[in-house]
């Protein structure tokens, strides 16, 4: 904690209220995001979680479709199956499944599965890995948020409060002292009034 | 983008139907190579890493699952299933941005 380097006046205290009431607000309102935010991580977590599961449950059969595909055309029948396959060039691409490609290149239906089962196992991946991107997206935004409350928190509200603390302090020291030579000077005059008399 | 596969040869074989381009990797030392080599190619966006695989670099593909860099990585189960005792996406959280939910 530390104070500000202010002056002890009148119109500097009317400031530091003010500022003060500004940082409390931003304070209030920060911590509300905070809020927002991890309600919304809590969403998008549950919602990664469950595309976690889609994909080991869409692996398992594209896995299985495979075996059954090695079992009926062997590992060199898959295998130059899977050369003539056209590399994907792009994500989005996969998103559309040509019906009838696989016909194209293979006779074997149990071939033709395990390529569907494999681009269906693709299409979950792509989306689990967008929910986990944005769930770490998020939490950090989250983080930066909690960074911001906090330094508001321990430091620049503390210090404001600690500024004002000493202008009031001082204000009501000054005032105590004008006070008191008033009261000196009140004194003197009503001693010299009486000494004249 | 596209995505690349490091893993054993039943899932390189079986994302190589689906049209996914990907390297057999039989030791860590392939396993480190074949994934530097993946992050350094310019049309690979998503790099899928069977679990074991990623075991076996677990420092350097954990350094990629939470770092800011492209492409992404991310790790899937082989044909034997997913392995056991393995990060939730809440713990993945966790470890990200070092905060519980």
């Amino acid at each position: 904690m530390a104070r500000y380097e202010v002056a002890p006046t009148r119109t500097n205290l009317l400031g530091i209220k003010s500022d003060l009431s500004l940082v409390r607000e931003g304070h209030e309102l920060l911590e509300q995001k905070r809020q927002i935010l991890l309600l919304e991580l809590k969403q998008l977590t549950a919602r990664a979680a469950d595309a976690q599961k889609e994909v080991d449950a869409e692996l398992a059969r594209a896995y299985a479709a495979l075996r059954e595909a090695l079992i009926a055309n062997g590992v060199t029948g898959v295998s130059s199956a899977a050369e003539t396959v056209n590399v994907e060039p792009k994500i989005t691409a996969i998103e559309r499944r040509v019906m009838g490609v696989y016909g194209t290149f293979t006779t074997s239906v149990w071939l033709d599965e395990a390529v569907a089962r494999f681009q269906d196992a693709l299409r979950a991946i792509a989306g689990l890995a967008e929910a986990r991107i944005a769930v770490v997206r998020l939490a950090r935004a989250i983080q930066r948020t909690i960074r911001r409350v906090n330094a508001l928190e321990k430091i620049l509200i503390p210090d404001y409060e600690e500024t004002l603390k000493y202008v009031q302090d001082s204000l009501e020291e000054s005032d105590r002292q004008a006070l008191f030579s008033l009261k000196l000077v009140k004194e003197s005059l009503e001693k010299a009034s009486q000494s004249v008399r | 983008m596209k995505f690349f596969v490091i893993g054993d040869w039943q899932a390189v074989l079986g994302f190589r139907l689906a049209g996914v381009e990907g390297v057999v990797v039989t030791s860590e030392a392939e396993a480190a190579t074949a994934l530097r080599e993946a992050v350094a190619r310019k049309d690979v966006g998503l790099i899928l890493v069977t679990e074991k695989v990623a075991n076996s670099i677990r420092d350097e593909f954990d350094a990629r699952l939470y770092g800011h860099g492209f492409p992404l990585v991310l790790d899937i189960p082989d044909a034997s299933g997913p392995v056991s005792g393995r990060l939730t996406v809440e713990d993945a959280v966790r470890r990200a941005v070092g905060m519980n939910l």
